[in-house]
């Protein structure tokens, strides 16, 4: 009998129990799971929207923005950028945020229409806008699949009917999600004449990209704010940081409440197998066999739950793409090590903290005394 | 084989003392019976001997080795210890065969030989057919057989079975000493019985009788 098949009968014994401790851990690791995809999704998405995708190098926002919806960047600083030695060309771009259907936060871009290249933004179908047009828009790929839109179709957006002349296409289920409007357009109807929310920069060939983003920051005293990579987010948008210490608050909760939870599963079993036990130590089994028995057990009630909660986590991801906020939004990739291994960690801590005690006292426990247990 | 020295064990801070000045010799492949009323310290002395159980004061030798200066008490029982039980615990969850041969998890050796070896100690003790079967399938005469098999896993020097027959039948106890003393024929293997029951006490070579932790009388038939 090999030992890894006593530790499996070990666990039979009372299916019910085991069975709760592993729901109880799963439920922590499908937390953890679906946390870390939707976060995972969210920096992706910034990434590819503010630094990856399109001819621009880097994006400029206003400095201390609680999110980019409200960086306001004004004519005059945009003027200063563009003025700027080094700067080939540059676009801004207005986030204009309108229920439509049932999602609360169908997104609208504000471009200029030449601005299209440089901001990434891929014409598949159709035509694009004219930037005196005030009635027209072209839809994301991800929405006209989504609300079943065609070019030549009505969309109405803040009780104002647009025509679609074109479907687009970014590669960020963010900006596939909504549509694409003339900047001055959607200036006008938020009100917020020469203002746009982000400006993306293309830097002239042997200028150095550091060096502009940094003169920007400099020149603008500070206001400005020059996102090249995914950490410089932060500095216009503490969203991914408050949902990335949530994440791991809720992964030291999943520990502490699963540690619990497994703790209270094998210090009863270790109790009812107290007789048992001394019989092992009886028949010349060491301390440490006996130890390792019960850390087996528990971490292979852990290893059940990892994989139970991955698919749970996944799932409830899955799931959540259905809903209408989520539509057109969420784009995780299920195959990110990273959010696994997390979850294999945290799976892990709980297994030993959970089954450290337990095992130590079972153990302890004296051959004799044990043997005596009624 | 076994030599006890002056062996006394106390508890409740010496309120109660269990064994009081024992001195004994057990020479290799004796069959000795200890017999006594309930509290009179032979089962305490059983433990003492199996390494179970630290004394208060006196010595223990076991092949000339001193248990008090023994570091791995558990890896000396495995080697030279045999125990039986008055209840034969076995563990529920696993069969005959398993059960045999959770001793020889400290043992060297592979697994397949391990397995052969429960099997054959199991048609010793007659129970070829039923070496998948689980302990709440089996009476409890084929239980204590299990548990003597188990008890010999490991090629034990000594067996020490504290009332081995005290929970079956006089038709099943009677059996089971049969084994027990073909075994302490056959193997050499010294054999120490605690029991109750003067007709199981009576089989052995040699008979000793306590009371209030000391040897009552010593007489050989």
């Amino acid at each position: 009998m090999r030992f890894f098949l006593l530790i499996l009968k070990n666990l039979s014994r009372h299916k019910t129990r085991t069975v709760l401790a592993v729901v109880g851990i799963s439920i922590g690791i499908a937390t953890i799971v679906a946390l870390n995809l939707v976060m995972e999704n969210a920096s992706k998405m910034i990434e590819d929207t503010f630094i990856k995708q399109g001819d621009f190098d880097f994006t400029v926002a206003k400095a201390g923005s609680a999110d980019v919806i409200v960086s306001y960047i004004k004519e005059e600083q945009i003027n200063m950028v563009n003025e700027m030695p080094g700067i080939q060309d540059s676009a801004g771009l207005l986030i204009y945020m309108v229920p439509f259907n049932n999602n609360p936060y169908f997104f609208s871009f504000g471009l200029k229409k030449e601005k299209l290249e440089l901001g990434g933004v891929n014409l598949i179908e159709g035509r694009a806008f004219e930037d005196d047009a005030e009635d027209e828009v072209i839809i994301g790929k991800v929405a006209s699949k989504n609300y079943d839109k065609k070019i030549g179709d009505t969309i109405n957006l803040n009780e104002n009917d647009y025509e679609i002349v074109g479907i687009y296409e970014t590669g960020t289920a963010f900006q596939d999600g909504g549509t694409m409007m003339p900047l001055a357009n959607a200036q006008k109807l938020q009100d917020l004449e020469d203002t746009v929310n982000l400006l993306f920069v293309k830097i002239a060939e042997n200028y150095n990209v550091e060096e502009i983003a940094q003169m920007i920051e400099d020149d603008s005293n500070e206001e400005l704010v020059s996102i090249i990579d995914i950490d410089d987010f932060d500095a216009v948008d503490q969203g991914i940081k408050i949902m990335d210490a949530g994440t791991w608050m809720i992964g030291i909760l999943a520990i502490i409440i699963g540690g619990i939870g497994v703790m209270n599963t094998m210090v009863m079993s270790v109790s009812e197998r107290t007789r048992e036990i001394g019989v092992l130590r009886a028949v010349g089994w060491k301390k440490s066999r006996v130890l390792l028995m019960i850390l087996c057990e528990t971490l292979l009630i852990a290893l059940i739950a990892i994989i139970i909660g991955c698919g749970m986590g996944a799932g409830a991801v899955r799931l959540l793409m259905f809903s209408d906020i989520a539509e057109g939004f969420l784009n995780p990739s299920y195959f990110e090590y990273t959010t696994y291994l997390k979850a294999i960690i945290v799976a892990v801590l709980v297994g030993m903290v959970g089954g450290l005690y337990p095992a130590w006292k079972a153990s302890r426990l004296s051959p004799l005394e044990a043997l005596r247990y009624e | 084989m076994v030599q006890i020295k002056n062996l006394s064990k106390e508890f409740e801070e010496g309120r109660v003392k269990a064994l009081n000045g024992i001195n004994l010799t057990i020479k290799e492949g004796e069959y000795i019976s200890i017999m006594g009323p309930s509290g009179s310290g032979k089962s305490t002395l059983l433990n003492m001997i199996g390494a179970l159980d630290r004394p208060t004061s006196g010595e223990i030798f076991i092949n000339k080795h001193n248990l008090a200066d023994v570091k791995n008490l558990a890896k000396f029982r495995s080697k030279t210890i045999g125990f039986i039980f008055q209840l034969h615990n076995l563990i529920p969850t696993l069969t005959a065969k398993e059960n045999v041969l959770i001793p020889m998890f400290e043992a060297r050796g592979k697994g397949k030989d391990k397995k052969k070896k429960a099997e054959v100690l199991l048609k010793k003790m007659n129970l070829g057919k039923r070496t998948d079967f689980m302990p709440t399938k089996m009476s409890g005469g084929e239980r204590q057989r299990v548990a003597i098999a188990r008890s010999l896993a490991n090629n034990p020097k000594i067996i020490l079975a504290d009332e081995p027959t005290g929970d079956v039948d006089s038709k099943s106890g009677a059996m089971i000493m049969d084994i027990l003393e073909e075994i302490n024929n056959k193997e050499k293997t010294t054999l120490i019985v605690v029991t109750h029951d003067p007709v199981i006490g009576a089989r052995a070579h040699r008979k000793l009788k306590m009371l209030d932790g000391r040897f009552q009388e010593e007489a050989n038939s």
